[in-house]
């Protein structure tokens, strides 16, 4: 059986990748949705205490991780759908597979409008959405198509622009920080800020891709240190974005903003003939989410030609961008597309996002402590 | 689905395990193999089992069946390809024992008297069994006379008035009679034919089926000079020329080393070109050097001029105008290089080819290494920014004043926008009319005679330049955006790398037209996951950053010299470590000791 699942990974046009750039793919996934309006949707959610969300969500997203990368280390050159089918059946592996792949598309449709409308309000007045639209997916796609290895590395490139560009928007605005505008800290309330902690777990829901992506790592082992230091920088990255925008902006006017980060660095003044730090972080912006999107699109069609056995990726690629593009259009607008995105898709994704992993660990140990009361050794 | 969607053949996988030998990309099936000395001329199996699944885009399929076995493949392999099945006949024949069918033959492939070239002088030599004929065929113009009359007719002659008996064997004549450096022996007609067009002289012997070629060679070539696109303020003034064997020992006199090897193949159906391949045994990796040779035997080409055209062919994406090759004209780089690790590949032409190439390697300038680090690291970064400006200076223009005004700072914005007041055009039309004027001024300086070519070009770029600001076609400004972008493209130390900037340049500004900064970000990107996808003879071109391997640092800056431990990784050296701590030249001992 696991031979089967193993002839089934389907090639793709790269070779393979190291625990840094897993790591880097990861982190642009999850982290790059900080430049829209996701801190504001946060701060919603925490009120005073929204800086504390990425930091409690993280540790709780831990949890699923650990069984995530603990199942990949136990059945080393499968990816996360062959090792349902291996535990859990091929019909639930298949089912598994097509909603991560739906949710992903869904994820890139509502990501898709959602970023290129809010380019079109801060920065292309004029230009039509559906133009930026199509153009946008259309870089994406390229990048996908030139393969995981060179999609990695560029992740590594974007990687360290965001966190430059963090830190030095964190560092510029010091003199805007309110200290008070994050009293009192537990906000809303601890029972509700729990609840919160537990759902806004999904924003680190893009990790799931290692499950994925460990086939292509060079060493399967390394799994566990990708995910631990993809998670680890996107908590910091997430937190110190959410502290510098409730310090710069107090809650209420933060609830008001469409962009936080961007107006951020517009607030910044650095000299007469250096007027605008924005226009450093609007190429940042549009390279990680450039690139998050091309990650999505990869990760989404090689979960879809797992779960259904499909040989070649490259159609698979090209169907899944030419989707997302097309029902991009669709989304009559960003409100809309925020709604879907904050409402539904995110936090009723938790359910996948814990429950595979957690599920196929449990699996696995069901599995391994039947065999060993049968009296066989399946692994030595 | 399955038969929907066939599965395409995988791409080659290049990265190679750390820490085991290996250049990543080469394929294991294709390299794998121990390294073969094999001859230029090939035996039919050899070449047979070379082209067969040789990495070769263009001439795969015409490999392959160039490989398969037919009755037109003559008993010995020609180098010569591309005729009918009659002249391969007469081509892979064995040399006859008369003397006069032999002449006969060798005056037919040479298509003698018509071709007035070949010289084939009959003379008569004393040996055992009486007076029996000899000739010598040579090529006009290509042999040194003098040596011929000399060392080669001179001692033949005296023998014969001598009155002494000698041997009736071309062979033993080159043994016992003859003082010329280097003889071989020949046995088929179209190693005589490879021979002669080389410049060597052929001693045939009637009685004998075989014949010997002399070395001869005596081409025209001019004097060692400096090589006027890399030319040094420090460092050696000498530069390659037109002749394989001068430049082989230019760069033998740079990095002179035992370990250094040259090979040399033919390429070429018809008519064939030269070409050496060096490497420095102990360092170089054996499958780089397996791949270099692999691709070489691929070409099927009719005829090779250049060097410069052959790597085009053997280029890992020959479709891309990126440059996967360094090419230089200077013997020290050469030299350095091929210590590092690389394979340099020659011909008769004044530019050596070396790979695997990075695109760092593109910016680095052998003055760097003949300068302190710190002067070196600050012009390696002005480089950088001329290789920046050059792409992106003219669309950042267009970019600021079609979308984002808001960007510049007031006053700025004030003077460009008084200036353009005037201008009727879009900034975008403004800007590519410049550049097409500014690449057309610079087409036209270069074939203008050198005599009158820079005064033409300066009189022409400030005439043009004030005419057009005068007619208000473009603004002040823009002037200034051209000229250094413009600039910038001269301080781009590759020519190859630059052109590709020039190229750039353009996509750029209509991206940016298009979309303004977000529209030259989606193609920054484009271009940045090209490059990153690229291959220079499998190893990818931005390596040995990404992927990160082990290299000393002296790829975007240059360290000091303490810190250069290390080969650069993508040439995967069979030894990394440049300076060992057991070398006593590293700690300041004397190795003579």
């Amino acid at each position: 059986v696991r031979r089967k699942t193993r002839a089934e990974t389907p090639k793709i046009a790269a070779g393979h990748i190291g625990w840094l750039e897993a790591a880097a793919v990861l982190f642009i996934s999850s982290v790059s949705k900080i430049f829209l309006i996701y801190p504001v949707k946060i701060s919603t959610d925490g009120q005073t205490a929204a800086w504390t969300v990425p930091m409690f969500s993280g540790l709780i997203s831990v949890v699923w991780v650990w069984c995530l990368v603990s199942v990949l280390r136990e059945h080393p050159g499968e990816d996360i759908v062959s090792i349902s089918r291996t535990l859990l059946g091929k019909y639930a592996a298949a089912v598994l597979g097509m909603a991560f792949y739906l949710l992903n598309l869904g994820l890139l449709i509502v990501g898709c409008r959602e970023c290129s409308d809010s380019l079109a309000i801060t920065m292309l007045p004029l230009t039509p959405t559906k133009y930026v639209i199509v153009l946008g997916v259309a870089v994406s796609l390229f990048v996908a198509l030139r393969g995981l290895e060179v999609l990695s590395r560029l992740c590594v490139v974007g990687a360290a622009l965001v966190i430059l560009l963090l830190l030095a928007t964190s560092l510029l605005a010091v003199d805007m920080w309110s200290v008070d505008s994050i009293l009192p800290l537990f906000g809303p309330g601890a029972a509700k800020l729990l609840k919160v902690f537990g759902v806004r777990q999904s924003m680190y829901g893009e990790v799931l891709a290692l499950g994925i992506l460990s086939p292509y790592l060079r060493k399967s082992s390394h799994a566990g240190k990708a995910a631990r230091w993809a998670v680890g920088a996107a908590m910091v990255a997430f937190t110190l974005t959410l502290l510098v925008c409730e310090m710069v902006f107090p809650y209420p006017s933060l609830n008001r903003q469409a962009v936080p980060l961007i107006r951020v660095t517009r607030l910044i003044y650095l000299g007469r003939f250096f007027q605008r730090f924005e226009a450093i972080l609007a190429p940042t912006w549009l390279i990680s989410g450039s690139l998050q999107t091309a990650a999505a699109i990869l990760v989404a069609s090689l979960m879809l030609c797992s779960a259904l056995s499909i040989r070649s990726l490259t159609p698979v690629l090209v169907v899944t961008a030419a989707l997302t593009a097309t029902a991009a259009l669709f989304v009559s607008g960003i409100t809309v597309a925020q709604q879907i995105d904050f409402d539904i898709l995110r936090p009723y994704s938790v359910i996948l996002i814990d429950g595979w992993p957690i599920g196929l660990w449990i699996a696995d140990r069901v599995r391994k402590r039947a065999r060993n009361a049968k009296g066989g050794n399946v692994r030595k | 689905m399955k038969r929907i969607f066939r599965p395409k053949r995988p791409r080659e996988f290049t990265l190679g395990k750390r820490g085991r030998p290996g250049i990543p990309g080469a394929r294991e099936d294709v390299v794998a193999g121990k390294r073969q000395e094999r001859p230029p001329y090939a035996s039919a199996d050899a070449r047979k089992a070379t082209y067969s699944g040789v990495w070769t885009p263009f001439f795969r399929k015409a490999s392959r069946e160039a490989s398969k076995p037919s009755d037109l493949n003559p008993p010995f392999p020609t180098p010569f390809g591309g005729m009918s099945g009659e002249e391969r006949r007469v081509m892979g024949a064995r040399l006859a024992k008369s003397l006069e069918h032999n002449l006969k033959t060798v005056r037919g492939i040479f298509h003698s008297p018509r071709n007035a070239d070949l010289v084939v002088r009959q003379f008569k030599i004393r040996t055992g069994k009486g007076w029996t004929g000899a000739a010598i065929v040579f090529m006009a113009g290509l042999v040194d006379r003098d040596a011929i009359r000399l060392h080669l007719l001179l001692p033949l002659m005296n023998y014969a008035r001598a009155g002494a008996a000698i041997s009736a064997s071309a062979q033993s004549l080159a043994e016992r009679s003859i003082s010329q450096l280097q003889v071989r022996t020949l046995t088929v007609y179209s190693h005589i034919a490879s021979s002669v067009v080389e410049g060597e002289c052929v001693l045939l012997v009637d009685g004998d089926d075989s014949a010997v070629a002399f070395e001869t060679r005596f081409p025209e070539h001019r004097p060692i000079s400096e090589s006027p696109t890399e030319a040094v303020v420090r460092g050696p003034h000498t530069g390659l020329i037109e002749n394989l064997t001068v430049n082989i020992g230019l760069i033998r006199t740079n990095l002179p080393s035992p370990d250094l090897v040259s090979e040399r193949y033919y390429v070429g159906a018809r008519g064939h070109m030269v070409l050496g391949i060096m490497y420095l045994e102990g360092v170089v990796n054996p499958k780089l050097v397996d791949e270099v040779r692999k691709r070489i035997a691929s070409v099927r080409a009719d005829a090779l001029i250049t060097l410069t055209a052959f790597i085009h062919l053997i280029q890992d994406s020959p479709l891309d105008p990126y440059p996967s090759y360094i090419a230089t004209e200077r013997p020290d780089m050469v030299a350095s290089m091929v210590a590092e690790g690389h394979v340099a590949i020659l011909g008769c032409s004044p530019t050596a080819i070396l790979v695997p190439a990075p695109v760092w390697s593109l910016m680095h300038s052998s003055e760097d290494y003949y300068i302190h680090f710190v002067p070196a690291s600050a012009i390696r970064i002005l480089r950088w920014l001329a290789l920046i400006s050059t792409t992106y200076a003219s669309a950042l223009y267009v970019a600021v004043v079609s979308y984002h005004p808001s960007m510049l700072p007031t006053e700025l914005l004030f003077a460009m926008a008084a200036a353009r007041e005037a201008v009727p055009f879009p900034s975008s039309v403004e800007v590519l009319g410049m550049e097409v004027v500014f690449e057309l001024l610079r087409e036209a300086v270069i074939r203008i005679p050198s005599v009158i070519g820079p005064t033409i070009g300066i009189v022409g770029a400030v005439l043009l330049g004030q005419a057009a600001v005068q007619a208000s076609i473009v603004s002040p400004i823009l002037i200034v955006v051209v000229a250094i972008s413009g600039l910038g493209a001269f301080a781009i130390p590759n020519y190859n790398l630059s052109l590709y900037a020039r190229l750039l340049k353009f996509v750029m500004i209509v991206s940016a037209a298009l979309l303004g900064i977000p529209g030259l970000t989606f193609a920054t990107l484009a271009l940045l996951a090209h490059i990153f996808s690229l291959r220079s003879f499998g190893v990818p071109v931005t390596a040995p950053l990404f992927p990160n391997w082990p290299h000393s640092p002296d790829l975007i800056l240059k360290g000091p010299p303490g810190s250069m431990k290390n080969r650069p990784g993508h040439t995967r050296p069979l030894d990394i470590q440049r300076i060992k701590k057991s070398d006593p030249l590293a700690e300041g001992g004397d190795s003579q000791k």
